[in-house]
């Protein structure tokens, strides 16, 4: 099935390197650049997720998104906003975005977090689970255990909140400030690699006695939990 | 943009002061000036009242005594005597005829009852009336006595009097404006001073200050407001002017890098692997220009205060636990051990966003240069929430520390690692942001850096 996607988005570099992005993707993007425009298209139409921006002629961002909501639409909405301040980013998710990533971005960071919106809303409507499982890897989250291969893995409480996100997310690229924000709740950006670390050490303890590795690095954005053919 | 020029002094303040005040003056002058003429009108016509009671018994006596010759004669004596006329006497017989006195006739308004009367009377030769006070008795046989005086004193009182209330308004006006011009000169002078000194920093000459007296007046409380004020204004500027030159020259060579990668990516001939290296090299340039703006940003925001909405009980505690839990793995790969003190909660006020980035600057710094271990401490010590943050590594010189925390500072310039210099500059900037200070200082060896916010939840000073 076609993922369909709305851009919403004056700036016609920005939105033709977005809707680039998603088309080489496989992605079904529908584009516009006014604030109404996207209000309509965005109500009219079903669509996996929306990308809206902050700033747009006709009605802003944040109008677009409370109207929306107020409509009962409950797309995931990604926020896309050249006003980094953190309070922004509060505002919006109170507002009812799911989302919010600040210019500039890369794509992959982009494309991650949409991906795991739409996951995200598929899986709303079913119960939430008690036990995760990726090939071997299994995680029992009422009882706080992960075993691979029928072998427990001890892990802290960090360890076992990261291994939970990556295999929420499995098959899909987890950035580290998705990782910070999911796992750490903080999204600033740490200057050094700090999220590589803990990613190495709890592959130390997931991958390292195993042949198949599970964690993987996704060169340029972050990692993904996959069994790779 | 108004245009402020000078303060003339019809316009200024004092003078309209000085007005205001003349006025009230003039008013109380009035009233007090007719209080006490009423009052010396009073005395005057009282003393002639009793001169000319007592005159009347003495001249009814000497006719009780030498009987109507003695006491015409005695009349006639007085009454010539003084041209003038302002004692007056008639004494008439039970006919009404005059027997002597300087009076023509007897007015009809006195009655003789020994009561003091007054009454207008004309003089001979003079169309104008007098005002007399006057008493009259009957004598024995029938004929009657009038003694009186004229209260020409009075004419007299009121004409001192306004004499002195003219020369007093002529003195309060003169004082009033002597005074105000001098006044409102001084004071213009000084305002006058400090509009200068304004158009001075307005035209970019940020380093001048209005001048403090040391008199602790409303002047020096105004200069040394205004004083603090500019000092801020400055320090803005000179921040400004820093970072505008630091980004100039920081992003200057990452660009420049960039470009030149990107010229090797063209230029790479058939070879796919080394476009691709230039394009990867490309792209880091560019993330790193990306993260200098990112922080440049992120201090901006904290300086500019725009948060303090956002302020909410925070645990400094709990924060420092979470970012040591997020950067010790990082620095046990380097080797370095973080200590933290696990203790009670120190809330404060604050926004836990910006502390934890803070908090992370300080970890992530000590990490840079502590030899084997980190130590971060939080505790709540006389109403401050003191988190430090020691490393036991080379330290700031006395002498640079004060730097340290400014924008754009590497203390190394030998050091070609990442950072930009920023890291403490924003840890500062949060701390001002709490209403708090970053404290540098010497943990021999090492750095402890000591972050101090007011403890407790009440919203922060400054």
């Amino acid at each position: 099935m076609t993922r369909k996607i709305l851009i919403v988005e004056d700036d016609d570099d920005t939105a033709s390197f977005v809707e680039r992005g998603f088309a080489e993707q496989g992605y079904a993007v529908d584009r516009t650049g006014d604030g109404r425009e996207g209000l309509f298209l965005a109500t009219d139409r079903a669509y996996d997720a929306i990308v809206l921006d902050r700033m747009l002629p006709g009605l802003d961002g944040i109008s677009v998104l409370k109207a929306l909501r107020a409509a009962g639409v409950v797309t995931p909405v990604l926020i896309l906003s050249a006003m980094g301040a953190l309070d922004e980013r509060v505002r919006g998710l109170r507002d009812g975005s799911d989302d919010y990533l600040v210019k500039p971005f890369a794509f992959v960071e982009l494309h991650a977090r949409i991906d795991a919106l739409i996951r995200r809303g598929a899986s709303r409507d079913e119960a939430a689970p008690t036990r995760l499982q990726i090939a071997d890897l299994e995680m029992d989250l009422l009882a706080r255990k992960v075993t691979r291969g029928g072998k427990a893995i001890p892990m802290q409480q960090r360890e076992f909140q990261m291994l939970e996100f990556l295999m929420r997310h499995a098959g899909r690229v987890v950035t580290r400030t998705m990782l910070l924000e999911g796992v750490w709740n903080y999204h600033f950006d740490p200057q050094t690699n700090v999220i590589d670390v803990h990613i190495s050490r709890l592959r130390q303890k997931v991958d390292k006695d195993f042949d198949v590795p599970l964690i993987h690095t996704v060169r340029g954005s972050g990692y993904k939990l996959a069994v790779e053919e | 943009m108004a245009t402020v020029g000078p303060v003339r002094w019809w316009r200024s303040i004092t003078v309209r002061l000085a007005l205001a005040s003349a006025l009230m003056s003039t008013l109380s002058i009035g009233v007090v000036f007719g209080l006490l003429y009423w009052r010396a009108v009073g005395v005057v016509e009282d003393q002639a009242a009793d001169t000319v009671g007592s005159e009347i018994r003495s001249l009814a006596e000497h006719h009780g005594d030498s009987g109507m010759i003695g006491l015409v004669q005695s009349v006639q004596e007085r009454s010539a005597g003084s041209s003038v006329a302002e004692p007056v006497y008639l004494v008439v017989d039970r006919f009404g005829t005059r027997l002597a006195g300087n009076l023509l006739a007897w007015p009809p308004t006195v009655v003789p009852d020994g009561a003091w009367r007054k009454v207008e009377l004309y003089r001979r030769g003079d169309d104008r009336p007098m005002l007399i006070g006057a008493r009259a008795m009957p004598l024995a046989g029938g004929s009657l006595l009038l003694v009186g005086r004229a209260l020409e004193g009075r004419v007299e009182i009121q004409e001192a009097i306004g004499e002195a209330v003219l020369w007093s308004l002529v003195a309060l006006w003169a004082m009033t404006v002597g005074g105000g011009v001098l006044l409102s000169r001084t004071i213009l002078r000084r305002v006058d001073e400090v509009a200068a000194i304004n158009r001075e920093v307005m035209v970019g000459e940020l380093g001048r200050r209005v001048p403090v007296r040391g008199s602790g007046d409303e002047f020096d409380r105004l200069a040394s407001s205004m004083n603090s004020m500019l000092a801020r204004i400055e320090s803005l500027m000179t921040g400004m002017r820093t970072v505008t030159d630091s980004i100039g020259h920081d992003l200057r060579s990452p660009l420049t890098r960039l470009r030149s990668r990107l010229e090797r990516a063209r230029d790479a001939g058939g070879s796919e692997v080394e476009r691709e290296r230039a394009l990867d090299g490309a792209m880091m340039e560019v993330e790193a220009t990306l993260d200098l703006l990112g922080r440049l940003l992120e201090i901006a925001r904290a300086e500019s205060g725009l948060q303090r909405g956002q302020m909410a009980e925070v645990d400094l505690a709990a924060v420092a636990a979470d970012i040591v839990d997020l950067y010790a793995p990082t620095a046990e790969e380097s080797g370095i051990a973080v200590e933290a003190t696990a203790g009670r909660p120190v809330p404060v006020s604050g926004h836990a966003e910006l502390l934890a980035q803070a908090v992370s600057n300080l970890i992530d710094n000590a990490t840079k240069y502590a030899r084997s271990r980190i130590r971060v401490d939080v505790v709540e010590d006389g109403g401050m929430a003191r988190l430090a943050v020691v490393d036991d590594g080379p330290g700031i010189p006395e002498e640079d520390r004060e730097r340290a925390a400014e924008r754009f500072v590497r203390l190394d310039p030998s050091r070609t690692g990442r950072g930009a210099g920023l890291g403490l500059s924003l840890v500062a900037a949060v701390a001002r942001l709490h209403g708090g200070t970053l404290q540098l200082s010497d943990a021999e060896p090492g750095l402890r850096a000591e972050l101090m916010l007011p403890a407790g939840v009440a919203p922060p000073v400054g």
